[in-house]
């Protein structure tokens, strides 16, 4: 399974919803969208991984970078994901610290 | 007790093969769905170290996978990058310290400090065992069979 990845904005948002598996092979794709992103200077993001069916340390290494980015803009990337498997992840890496996950999307751009 | 080999190019397009197989034959072996999961990742992460490794250091060689079944599973994952002879802490050391990481996940620290990678691989396997040596550095994971 490839990755998908679709872009739109909500508010002051731009949320970049991302599908399929994010792996050693497919994160520097994800990697590009987020730099051309805060290249165009949108730097609220919310990267949404309810259709994610895979995620491993690259993902983990792409979404860390996008936040050191969009940080040094003062801006701010916030994530999305209540897949139990995902979840798991975050907590080994002590990356719950680090991230604001939220429920939705709605719950994302509203906090 | 079965086994299944597998060798593969450096090529990161083929870690998600080694998930697959990995997958299959803990599900074979039927293995609770999140022991599966698990599993899956954590070869998805010692395949993707074992491919960098080989990158960086311009090794063509092949890295070999193999998965034995009963009572629950062992994994094992050998890459063919030269390193000192080392096991136990020191080995882990190595790893922690050398290059192999995936591109993008070095900056990733988990709550000791550690890679991503290997706070993964400690995390997900009932029992993690490394050693190094001048025939590359192995990665042998454990998991028990389910209650």
């Amino acid at each position: 399974m490839d990755l998908s990845l679709q872009t739109r904005n909500e508010g002051d948002w731009t949320v970049v919803a991302v599908g399929g598996e994010i792996d050693v092979y497919t994160a520097p794709k994800l990697r590009e969208a987020l730099v051309e992103l805060v290249n165009e200077g949108r730097f609220q993001l919310v990267v949404d991984l309810e259709q994610v069916d895979f995620l491993d340390s690259t993902g983990l290494g792409v979404l860390v970078g996008g936040l050191k980015r969009v940080r040094a803009n003062d801006g701010n990337l916030r994530v999305v994901c209540t897949q139990e498997r995902l979840l798991k992840i975050f907590r080994i890496t002590g990356l719950t610290k680090v991230f604001a996950i939220h429920e939705s999307v709605a719950a994302a751009t509203n906090a | 007790m079965t086994t299944v080999r597998l060798e593969l190019v450096p090529d990161a397009a083929l870690v998600r093969l080694a998930r697959l197989v990995a997958v299959s034959v803990a599900r074979l072996n039927g293995l609770h769905e999140d022991t599966v999961e698990d599993i899956r990742l954590a070869v998805g992460e010692a395949c993707g170290r074992a491919v960098a490794v080989h990158l960086r250091h311009g090794v063509a060689k092949t890295i070999q996978l193999s998965f034995t079944d009963g009572p629950g599973l062992t994994a094992s994952i050998v890459d063919r990058v030269r390193q000192p002879p080392a096991s136990g802490s020191e080995a882990v050391r190595l790893l922690r310290a050398g290059p192999g990481r995936p591109p993008g996940a070095g900056d990733v620290l988990g709550p000791d400090g550690a890679p991503a990678v290997l706070a993964l691989l400690e995390g997900l396997a009932d029992r993690l065992d490394i050693s190094t040596g001048a025939a590359g550095t192995c990665v042998e994971m454990r998991w028990d069979a389910d209650d």
